[in-house]
């Protein structure tokens, strides 16, 4: 089988030839070509055609990606600091939006179209609807956002200081993801969309599931609802840290009937494969740690761990990094986790 | 009616766990006009209370909100004391230096880890976040401290906490100084490749700092 057809079957509710591997590279396509993670992640264009001569020299599954985390603070009016060293790895917020209560009602929802990433999220899409591809839609989670307009430890401490004003900010950046999701949408069709979500402000390593569901919950469900609503129906969701106490009010979201979870190791595979109710392909959730400072050994057993645990799970499982490819992993620690899909991935 | 030293010192523990700011002030205030012991209103009533939130944050009662709320309590009570200690009760703590390793800005864990310290009555020295590894080391050998604690969230950042322990080396400073690592990428295994001592959490962090002080153990 090639990579396409892989992932369609598992997609499908099918057995594929193996296990599919999504090594999720993104800007370590560009460690691989010697070129500096600005020029990575200011050029969208580039940013695919390295990732996809990456895939090409690892013989991974998975497509391209574009993006980064740390987003809602640019958007709504803060700065962001592109990455001058391979250290720093990827965009941040270099400076928040609200620093006092008193702002929080006057702030403006942003421009859906020209705000922060936006136009390179548009360039990026542009290329890949030229290539067959769908194009992709932020979807949060809202938390996300809501840090990158507050700051992340401002954030942690006005969900109990100040919860009123929490929730006016997340009412905000949700209707600023809804409204940059309707122009995609316009622009390029619904049946033509992805969305994408990453939630690492959620986790139980920050917060509790009370606080995920008093804050996150509500507005989350309303993005959510409202995109199914304009028409999409491809989701994806990446659960970054721990969320094994968070899983059951993800699991009651409004979902499509089938979507791709992705998992770090904090979170157990086979946990959150029955807390959604079997009905998604799982992806996971071999250590990050391991990519950028274990031996090809390391990585190699990991990867079989993750196989065998999820490999039979009844929605389908991808083997993938549980994160974004550390851009300081040793190349062979990514061909690791081919090879070990290659070698205990197969299916009789 | 006036409360005894126990009873205030139990209730400013209490006040600190239950993220109170305006009791904690007004008990610490209390407890000064009264004339009680400085140091035993920090050991025996702040940083209890922050030991017990350290407890329930253990048993996932409480998050990281609950905890800056706790430390908050904890800093305002502090800040009455403070004036009221006797200049040797403030000298003579193990020392150490912490922040989070060059080209990474996220701080909380940091900044969890140095509350934690300074309740349990380490002397910490707050480099920030985004610090040069070498600085570590300066700031470590110009103060005389004992330990460098290191963090990071990034796993493009961890090398640095590696060069720490490199320049350590080099100099010669693995005896004197000892370095302990923690954050989300961070295992005991690359604690371990690196020469470091690895914690969990910000609570186990205080544990694993005691313990380096007291069995002398070396990067």
């Amino acid at each position: 089988m090639i990579s396409e057809t892989r992932v369609q079957a598992v997609f499908n509710g099918k057995k594929p030839d193996r296990v599919p591997v999504f090594s999720f590279v993104g800007a370590y396509a560009a460690t691989l070509a010697g070129i500096p993670l600005y020029e990575y992640y200011t050029n969208p264009g580039l940013a695919i055609e390295l990732q996809l001569k990456a895939r090409d020299l690892f013989g991974y599954d998975d497509g391209t990606h574009y993006g980064w985390a740390d987003w809602g603070g640019w958007e709504f009016g803060g700065e962001i600091a592109f990455p001058k060293t391979r250290k720093e790895a990827s965009p941040r917020t270099s400076a928040n939006v609200i620093n006092h209560v008193s702002q929080v009602d006057s702030l403006p929802v942003p421009d859906p179209v020209s705000a922060g990433m936006l136009p390179l999220i548009d360039k990026y899409n542009r290329q890949k609807i030229a290539m067959g591809e769908k194009a992709v839609i932020q979807g949060g989670s809202i938390s996300l956002l809501a840090a990158g307009i507050l700051g992340k430890t401002r954030l942690l401490r006005w969900y109990l200081r100040e919860p009123s004003a929490v929730k006016v900010i997340y009412d905000k950046a949700a209707d600023f993801v809804i409204a940059a999701a309707r122009a995609t949408i316009d622009r390029y069709g619904a049946v033509n969309c992805s969305v994408g979500f990453t939630a690492p402000m959620d986790t139980n390593d920050l917060i509790s599931a009370d606080i995920f569901h008093k804050f996150c919950f509500p507005v989350q469900a309303r993005v959510n609802r409202e995109i199914m609503q304009m028409g999409v129906d491809k989701f994806s969701i990446h659960l970054c840290g721990n969320h094994k106490h968070n899983l059951k009010l993800w699991a009651a979201l409004p979902w499509p009937k089938r979507m791709l979870i992705s998992l770090g190791p904090e979170t157990d595979l086979v946990l959150a494969a029955e807390t959604f109710g079997h009905r998604h392909v799982i992806a996971g959730n071999v250590s990050t740690s391991f990519l950028a400072y274990g031996s090809y050994e390391e990585v190699y057993n990991n990867t079989v761990q993750c196989i065998e645990t999820g490999k039979d799970l009844p929605g389908g499982f991808i083997v993938m990094s549980g994160c974004e490819m550390p851009v300081l992993a040793p190349p062979l620690n990514v061909f690791a986790m081919v090879q070990a899909a290659k070698d205990v991935g197969g299916y009789v | 009616m006036a409360k005894d030293k126990a009873e205030l010192l139990e209730k400013m523990a209490k006040s600190v766990v239950e993220m109170d700011d305006d009791l904690t002030v007004e008990l610490a205030q209390e407890y000064v006009d009264q004339q009680y012991d400085g140091y035993d209103a920090i050991n025996m009533g702040l940083a209890k209370g922050m030991d017990r939130a350290g407890q329930l944050y253990e048993e996932e009662e409480y998050y990281i909100p609950e905890l800056l709320m706790c430390s908050d309590a904890m800093y305002s009570g502090l800040e009455i004391i403070r004036p009221h200690l006797k200049q040797q009760e403030r000298s003579g703590k193990s020392k150490i230096v912490i922040g989070v390793v060059e080209g990474d800005t996220h701080d909380i864990g940091k900044n969890l880890v140095k509350i934690m310290l300074e309740t349990s009555g380490f002397d910490v020295v707050d480099l920030g976040r985004d610090i040069p590894p070498i600085d570590f080391v300066e700031k470590a050998k110009e103060i005389h401290a004992d330990l460098i604690a290191l963090s990071t969230l990034m796993t493009t950042t961890m090398d640095g906490m590696e060069e720490v322990c490199q320049i350590l080396k080099e100099q010669d400073l693995t005896e004197r100084i000892k370095v302990m690592v923690g954050g989300g990428p961070i295992s005991k295994s690359f604690a371990d490749k690196i020469g470091a001592h690895y914690s969990e959490d910000a609570t186990k962090a205080v544990k694993l700092a005691q313990q380096l002080v007291k069995e002398e153990i070396r990067c």
